[in-house]
């Protein structure tokens, strides 16, 4: 491996040579030097590089010479001039001969160490005074170069390294030793469209150190990563499922109604974080404020997140390894009721309380009783009784151990000429779920080439492959695959899938393995990505930058039926038949997309003694086409033949075209004066496609200063303080994410048939908007960065004020304009105010180093502007009558998640369970309303005796409104009567309850330490102050449905009385839960409500890394640069109520997230 | 490399970079026609027509719980159990917060509003024939109709829009139920009164399935019936009759594909196979033999399948065939349904179970049953699969002849081919009519089989009420007959059984009538609505989803006289505070 990357470095070295072997012929007679120059450079190509001034004094030039190389000429032609020359490329740049080389300069070379005497590769070397030379250390740590001989002092900077100023004596041999920096000044930090160092920033940017991250930890998707790392960015994993694991992110709350997912960028190209593999990531920059954000002004409203490839490092030539693997673990399963015979007691107890027939035979529960005395016993059909009469536990059948692995290969490097970085990846994260998991690889190539000292030209290519098993279809993990379940099915014995074995078992039961197994084929998704970039130094200091970069993305899907019976063990026989070959489907789909995009900047960077300004200009458009085609036919002529030419007959064939384009137009200008004051102004204007050419094009200036209090002249001597800087800024951003064409009224198709021939036809099905323009979201910005006690303590607080204003959203139309889809308008405001702290905590003592930080953010959300606040409450209308009205439908949109002025985004609104005294009636005698029961469940006759009254009274319960064991009876819950109308729990009642499924309070904490050569890292990260609401059949209800499952939670604690049979063993009167009701029966306790609206509040440790490299002594021997093994754990432990799975998923079940105990190493050759 | 010119190399760069499209932000959607083209062409216009037809099928593409087929809010069916939380009005649990209501007061508003547009456009379409023009006008206001129709038999009385309208506009208060009706009769006239309108399409034409004047009169009349203007109503039916339609002499082929098309339909409900244009009704109304798997969640009422007389048309009584049934509890007497040599484990079972296992003839047991359900009204056997009758099914891939038995000995592909249904545990009586046989069709999710909404026969039977309204015996009889001759029943006044003794006794039999000849085919829930007899039959004690026998699995719950009316959903009186709830629904 080493010898072809350096087999391919030497070739392109190779380019160079010709230069060199210039000849030519020159006859010339009494011309001026400036006349000579254009004759060589027309003779030549070369170019002459020269001040004005300098040929002032210059003397005619007579030549005659054959074929002479033109080092010879230019020695001869300058000789009598006060001029000397050097040669660079292609290019002779003439300079004021000042004094004679060979005697005024010298050749030092050296060695630069880090503290513990090892070589420091990439160092850079610099001379200090008026003419400034610099080389970097090779992989040995050695430099060379000539430096003027009145040079006195080097200046060695390499990051990670205090910065180190060396007093050249007269050895010219130098050996020069580092110390660490425990927290770097000079960190280079990503922005839009360029770097900045991180003291002169001025917007609120936090950056990720990712690569120390993606060394250790078992990462499926770099978004899962985040979480904890960064003030003011939220990831919340949804699901566990492989290739559908990525997080969902936010940077400082939701902050509209539309898509608030960040704009990602990975070198410039808009990506998810899907596309790119995280051992190719240096770094990650998230630009949070509008002054960071604003150069890309149309999608980053929601906050940018900009991810640097790695490139070579100077000086060294890497080649690396790494090794992973992983035991996947489930993190959190729900437990279903796993006993057969206990189940279908349940079933019954919830038919027979709705007053309906019980389902299970008293004969069936007793067989399965007996059976699970005797497991191994063989039943009358010869199964094995665990087989014929099973008890099946799904969730613990279908989540399974994994072992994942992970091999990623490197190769990086850099010269002065050449900077590459090869990388490849193969991820193989079987989730899991048998046959549900995804094999990826990623390929990757960053090439630059400086072709001379005013062009660089490059290339960065990567792509992937994803296949990913088609079992992971949705229906069968996280729908009827884990809530149509009964334990009494055998999930696969001896070549068979099993039906439901009870005769009284609704046989449409699923077997959640057969769902799994059922279809087969295959999801490929693949994309390739690859740019070209040109870097041309105009002038000194003015840098043309362009790039052309072009995607290609396909998803590719076959399906196809497998034909699966269902036998049932305990009657031996095929239940269900296997499909005919004639009903199996086949089916392709394919999706692509084609974008392309270019970029074009201008960037000038200039000191003038204390002034620094860069000017920015710069120009982008993109188009992305995007299609899918959707083919399936059946009859298949055997199963195994899949193919879709193969299938006999034509069922569908469906495809769609759709298009996006944008235009943008962007400067920057930043200045700095004397390094203590600064400012950047930033404006961009930008077209969209989405809007109707009135409207599509929007400018988002922004503007920000910075004052480096500590470089003032009353604290640069303050020790304790080594940088204090106070920021400031206030930005607006767009954000345009709708449907591609939504401001058009478009005619969709909706046809019928006559004479039995399909006819064509086409309805308005969305009602459009062609009004409809940009959102755009301000920020401002306040913020602090200190960094003190000898830089060991750096502390970031940034307060922010975010609002977007005229947010694409449908707010409700009347539903008597049918089922359109609702136009969007420019309608509402929504504002974050948030503030951030991030502190941390770095020392070294001898050999140990440790670090610890902390960040915290509180984000408050409001949806401040919408269609009023809400006003409710009785009025006399026209006949003097007392009415309740309520404005909810006009100044409100949603359901349980509603959208309304002064409340948070989507804010649960829903029944307030009834709170009673427990008292029932007044003195009078006469019923109190505010005297049921204590916490809303009717649980004792005394409770009924109430209700009873109370509706004798006239006051109606809803939703079932009638006291009986089919509507409400003992073991429901009723609901709060807000409104005083005398109906406890209608629409009226429904309250706000001050929670969202949105944080507000996001935490993380990481600590780490390294002692000699042992590493060890850790990170927490906590949400808090959100809700989930979770209620769902099989899961955690006290419903039941024929063949659903039934939740262990319940089975084992529900409420259970019989008023005919007060001594019932069941009866059970303390239980929170519901009396257990089959569907059909009572849906009194299902309704909407706070009894079903859980606190979300969680901390986890995501992550703990301990690491140990293996002495250089011991590497050494196998020509190894170094060798480190290590442990990472990943969501390892995590404290919360919640009921469900896990409550980032922000539901109750899914695909369960992973626990994950991943082993490997780190080998650099 | 010596020769590389910097401005040469910045040209070529920014010439490559710039060399793009100056209209590179105006994209035009490529499956869809915007409003600006869509009344500039006849062609796109007819589409526009075609749209509001669209929305004929709208409940039927789907098997959707949220839109159950209206018969099952008739006494005609109930629903599997599993799924009964979907029906609030029969549950008692019905709120104006019910999705129900919402559900299709939405999705019969959108119609109108379809056709508000060709009304109000059409006119300007170019290159259109004015004849086109003026029959696609009666052909969307006979839909507009259609809709309103349905509307105001649910909610009496709804806001009235007859023209585009903004979706910020659309909140008008309602109007009273008189003048929907009276806005039906006349969009009705003006499309009998368009020339354009042909009297009806041959079974051949291509245009077949498209409005006719024959469909406009029979609907005509039938809003007659809810005015009880019924002199009016018999005129329409009496004009339906001249226009050449007559009844099919195969009553099971009305709803077999190859023959749907025939003079006897006068407006169905045009489905084909193809995905989304075809009827979920083999797949809703299916067993599990069905060629591709029915559900069978809509389940015969029993009461209904004990309707259907005996051939010589007596009323039919368990007692005549089963001495004592009427007397035994329901468990007692399942024993009656069983199957013949049942095994020792399957007596035990049913034995524990309560049947009375004294009356049980392990041979004759089936045919014992089976005598019960010979010798009845034809179209009930055409109609419901009946205890030991057959039933070919193709679920396998080939036509499998099934036997409903009880209790299920299952396999799909081996003996005895039980027939086996998503109720295994129970044992209910199953529909026939629009599920496939054998392998004539074997997509479940869109069976091509129309849907006759006007169908001659039901015509007649309407023509038949209209004349007994007005006390004119003889016609009436005389086209009850019409009906009953072509499937071979007992005519009336043919024998003691048939006489009609007085003229509610004749409007017992014909409503009777429609529910033996019309099952299933969405009529009978806003028959027994206009009757007002939904609660008498739907909510009759006891009455739900019963097993064969008569145990219960749930049944219906009466929540008061409110439930009569729908209620205007209450999401909607939220946006607009306009409209008035009916009265006893409380928002």
């Amino acid at each position: 491996m080493k010898l072809t990357v350096m087999l391919f470095l030497l070739s392109l070295m190779q380019l160079r040579a010709e230069v060199f072997a210039q000849r030519l012929t020159l006859h010339v007679e009494n011309k001026s030097l400036k006349d000579v120059m254009k004759e060589i450079n027309q003779k030549t190509g070369y170019d002459f590089f020269y001040k004005n001034s300098l040929l002032k004094n210059t003397t005619p030039i007579s030549i005659s010479v054959e074929n002479t190389n033109l080092k010879s000429i230019l020695d001869v032609i300058l000789s009598n001039q006060s001029i000397d020359y050097k040669i660079d490329d292609s290019t002779v740049i003439l300079l004021p001969r000042e004094k004679n080389h060979e005697e005024q300069t010298r050749t030092i070379s050296g060695v630069v160490l880090n503290p513990a005497g090892e070589p420091i590769a990439g160092a850079t070397i610099r001379t200090v005074g008026k003419s400034e030379i610099q080389t970097q250390s090779d992989a040995e740590g050695k430099f060379q170069f000539t430096i003027d001989s009145d040079v006195k002092e080097l200046l060695i900077t390499s990051i990670g390294f205090k910065e180190n100023r060396y007093t050249i004596g007269s050895s010219n041999n130098l050996k020069i030793q580092l110390t660490v920096a425990i927290n770097d000044l000079d960190e280079i930090v990503v922005v839009g469209f360029g770097t900045q160092k991180k003291v002169n920033l001025t917007g609120a940017v936090s950056s990720i150190n990712f690569e120390k991250e993606a060394e250790s930890r078992p990462i499926t998707s770099i978004s899962n990563v985040l979480a904890g790392l960064a003030p003011g960015l939220q990831a919340m994993q949804g699901s566990g499922m492989p290739n559908s694991d990525n997080s969902t992110l936010r940077i400082r709350g939701t902050g509209t109604l539309n898509t608030s997912t960040p704009l990602v960028l990975v070198d410039g190209m808009e990506q998810s974080f899907n596309d790119i593999n995280p051992a190719d990531v240096e770094s990650i920059s998230v630009l949070k404020d509008a002054a960071s954000a604003s150069i890309y002004g149309n999608r980053a409203a929601n906050g940018v997140i900009l991810i640097t490839t790695k490139k070579g490092k100077n000086g060294r030539m890497d080649l690396s390894y790494r090794s992973l693997y992983s035991v996947n673990t489930p993190s959190n399963l729900i437990e279903l009721v796993d006993n057969s015979a206990a189940y279908m007691e349940l079933m019954n107890e919830s038919s027979t309380n709705v007053g309906q027939a019980y389902i299970f035979n008293e004969e069936t529960i007793n067989k399965w009783r007996e059976a699970e005395k005797d497991p191994n016993g063989l039943s009358e059909t010869g199964y094995p009784n665990y087989v014929a009469y099973p008890n099946t536990d799904w969730y613990k059948e279908v989540f399974q151990q994994k072992l994942m692995n992970d091999q990623t290969l490197t190769a990086r490097g850099a010269t002065d000429k050449v900077n590459y970085s090869l990388s490849g990846t193969y991820l193989n994260n079987p989730g899991l779920i048998d046959g549900a998991g995804m094999k990826k690889y990623y390929l990757r190539s960053n090439l630059s080439f400086s072709i001379n000292d005013w062009l660089t030209v490059g290339n960065r290519t990567y792509g992937y492959q994803s296949d990913v098993g088609r079992n992971s279809t949705s229906t069968a993990l996280s729908d009827l695959g884990f809530t149509k379940v009964v334990p009494s099915i055998y999930p696969f014995y001896d070549g068979k899938y099993g039906a439901p074995e009870p005769k009284e078992e609704d046989p449409q039961s699923h077997n959640t393995l057969w769902d799994i197994q059922s279809t087969g084929g295959s999801y490929t998704y693949s994309q390739i990505n690859t740019s070209m970039f040109a870097d041309i130094n105009l002038f000194k200091d003015l840098v043309y930058h362009a790039n052309f970069d072009w995607t290609r993305y396909w998803q590719e899907d076959l399906y196809f039926d497998k034909s699966l019976g269902k036998y049932s063990f305990s009657q031996d026989q095929m239940i269900i038949a296997p499909m005919s070959s004639q009903e199996l489907s086949s089916a392709f789909y394919t999706m692509g997309n084609k974008r392309w995009r270019v970029e074009q900047t201008l960037n000038y960077r200039k000191s003038f003694d204390i002034h620094d300004i860069g000017v920015l200009l710069g120009h982008e458009e993109m188009r992305k086409t995007q299609y899918n085609i959707d083919a399936q036919k059946t009859g298949l002529i055997d199963q195994s033949i899949t193919d879709l030419s193969t299938a006999t007959e034509m069922k569908s064939i469906t495809g769609t075209n759709t298009e996006f384009a944008s235009r943008s137009f962007f400067g920057r200008l930043n200045y700095g004066y004397n390094s203590k004051y600064l400012l950047e102004v930033n404006l961009r204007y930008d077209g969209s496609s989405r809007f109707s050419p009135e409207t599509r094009w929007g400018w988002f200036p922004s503007v920000s200063a910075g004052w480096r209090i500590s470089q003032e002249s009353f604290l640069k001597d303050v020790e304790l303080i080594n940088e204090l800087k106070i920021r400031g800024s206030w930005g607006k951003l767009g954000n345009n994410s709708i449907g591609n064409y939504d401001w058009q009224n478009t005619y969709s198709k909706a046809g019928y048939a006559f004479g039995n021939n399909v006819a064509n036809g086409l309805a308005m099905t969305s009602i459009a908007n062609r009004n409809l323009m940009w959102e755009s979201t301000a920020i401002s910005n306040i913020g602090f960065d200190a960094l003190l006690f000898d830089s060991r303590l750096n502390a970031i607080i940034d307060l922010y004020n975010k609002t977007t204003d005229g947010i694409l959203f449908r707010p409700n139309i009347y539903a008597t304009m049918g089922n359109k889809t609702a136009p969007f308008q420019n309608i509402a405001e929504v504002s974050n105010k948030g503030v951030e702290v991030a502190l941390s905590w770095n020392d070294i003592a001898g050999d140990f180093r440790y670090n610890i930080g902390t960040n915290f953010s509180y984000n408050l959300n409001r949806v401040s502007k919408y269609k009023g606040l809400l006003e409710r409450g009785w009025i006399e209308d026209s006949n003097g009558q007392s009415v309740y009205t309520s404005n909810i439908g006009d100044v409100s949109t949603g359901g349980t998640n509603r959208i309304l002025e002064g409340h948070t985004i989507n804010e649960f609104y829903m029944l307030d369970v009834y709170k009673g005294s427990g008292n029932y009636f007044n003195a009078d005698g006469s019923v109190n309303i505010n005297g049921g029961p204590k916490d809303g469940m009717i649980r004792t006759p005394g409770d009924m005796e109430w209700i009873s009254k109370m509706i004798e009274e006239g006051y109606t319960f809803y939703p079932n409104q009638q006291l009986s064991k089919t509507n409400i009876w003992y073991g429901d819950y009723i609901y709060k009567d807000i409104n005083g109308d005398g109906v406890y729990g209608n629409s009226g009642d429904n309250d706000f309850q001050m929670l969202s499924p949105e944080p507000k309070y996001n935490f993380g904490l990481q600590a780490g330490m390294s002692w000699k050569n042992f590493d060890f890292s850790m990170n927490w990260a906590a949400s808090m102050g959100f809700g989930i609401y979770w209620y769902r059949v099989g899961q955690n209800s006290s419903a039941t449905v024929f063949g659903y499952a039934i939740p262990k939670s319940i089975a084992e604690d529900h409420y259970f009385y019989d008023p005919e049979n007060p001594s019932d063993p069941r009866t059970n009167l303390n239980s929170m839960n519901p009396r257990l009701t089959r569907n059909g029966g009572s849906s009194q306790s299902e309704a909407v409500s706070t009894l079903h609206l859980e606190n979300g509040d969680f901390l986890k440790l995501k992550n703990v890394t301990i690491g140990y490299k293996i002495p250089n002594s011991i590497t050494q021997k196998a020509k190894i640069r170094d060798i480190r093994i290590f442990f990472s754990g990943e969501n390892l432990l995590n404290f919360n109520n919640f009921k469900g799975m896990d409550p980032e998923m922000r539901t109750g079940v899914g695909y369960v997230t992973t626990r994950q105990y991943a082993f490997g190493l780190n080998v650099n050759f | 490399m010596k020769n590389l010119n910097k401005s040469i190399v910045i040209l070529l760069v920014s010439l490559s970079l710039t060399g793009c499209k100056s209209n590179l932000l105006d994209t035009l959607p490529s499956n869809e026609v915007s409003s600006e083209s869509i009344w500039e062409n006849a062609n796109l216009a007819t589409l526009a027509v075609t749209g509001v037809y669209n929305q004929l099928r709208a409940n039927y593409t789907t098997n959707s719980a949220s839109y159950p087929t209206w018969d099952l809010r008739s006494s005609l069916m109930d629903f599997d159990a599993n799924w009964i939380g979907n029906l609030p009005q029969l549950r008692g649990t019905a709120t104006p917060e019910s999705a129900d209501f919402l559900n299709y007061w939405k999705q019969l508003y959108e119609p109108i509003h379809r056709a508000n547009d060709v009304i109000a456009n059409i006119g300007r379409v170019p290159d259109m024939p004015d004849n086109k023009k003026s029959q696609y006008l009666a052909e969307v206001k006979f839909l507009r109709a259609y809709f309103y129709f349905k509307l105001n038999a649910l909610w009496k009385g709804v806001p009235i829009y007859t023209e585009p309208v903004e979706a910020s506009e659309a909140n008008k208060p309602r109007s009273s139920e008189e003048d929907v009706w009276k806005l039906i009769i006349s969009d009705l006239s003006d499309a009998i009164e368009e020339s354009n309108l042909p009297d009806k399409y041959e079974t051949g034409s291509s245009d077949f399935g498209r409005i006719s004047k024959g469909a406009v009169f029979a609907f005509r009349g039938q809003v007659y019936l809810w005015t009880k203007e019924y002199q009016k109503a018999i005129d329409d039916f009496e004009k339906v009759k001249t226009l050449g339609y007559s009844l099919h002499p195969q009553y099971r082929a009305l709803f077999k594909e190859a023959t749907e098309r025939n003079d006897e339909v006068i407006l169905s409900i045009q489905f084909i196979e193809e995905a989304g244009s075809g009827n979920s009704f083999s797949w809703a109304f299916g067993n599990r033999g069905s060629a591709g798997a029915g559900w069978n969640n809509y389940i015969p009422n029993i009461n209904f399948v004990d309707s259907y007389e005996q051939a010589n048309g007596k009323a039919f009584n368990w007692d005549d065939f089963l001495p004592g049934y009427s007397s035994m509890t329901p468990r007692q007497r399942s024993v009656f349904f069983f199957r013949d040599n049942m095994t020792n484990a399957e007596i035990q079972t049913l034995t524990s179970y309560g049947a009375d296992m004294t009356k049980y003839l392990p041979i004759g047991n089936e045919a014992r049953i089976k005598a019960a359900y010979a010798n009845r009204d034809p179209r009930m056997n055409m109609n419901i699969i009946t205890p030991y009758s057959t039933y070919l099914g193709g679920l396998t891939g080939k036509d499998i002849t099934y036997t409903l038995r009880w209790p299920y000995r299952g396999s799909d592909n081996a003996e005895p081919y039980d027939l086996r249904t998503d109720t295994n545990s129970k044992f209910y009586y199953l529909i026939r009519k629009f599920v496939f046989e054998g392998r004539e069709h074997i997509y479940q999710s869109y069976s091509p089989i129309d849907l006759p909404i006007i169908r001659y026969a039901g015509v007649l039977l309407s023509l038949a009420e209209a004349y007994n309204e007005v006390g004119n015996t003889a016609e009436s009889v005389k086209n009850v007959n019409l009906v009953r001759s072509r499937v071979g029943a007992q005519l009336l006044n043919s024998n003691s059984y048939t006489n009609i003794v007085n003229q509610n006794d004749l409007r017992e039999r014909i409503r009777n009538e429609k529910y033996w000849e019309l099952p299933f085919e969405e009529h009978m829930y806003f028959e027994e609505l206009r009757w007002g007899t939904w609660k008498d039959k739907k909510f009759k004690a006891g009455n739900g989803l019963t097993e064969i026998w008569g145990t219960s699995t749930y049944t219906y719950s009466w929540i008061g006289e409110h439930n009569w009316i729908w209620p205007i959903p209450s999401s909607e009186i939220e946006m607009n505070r306009d409209l008035n709830q009916n009265p006893g629904w409380i928002n």
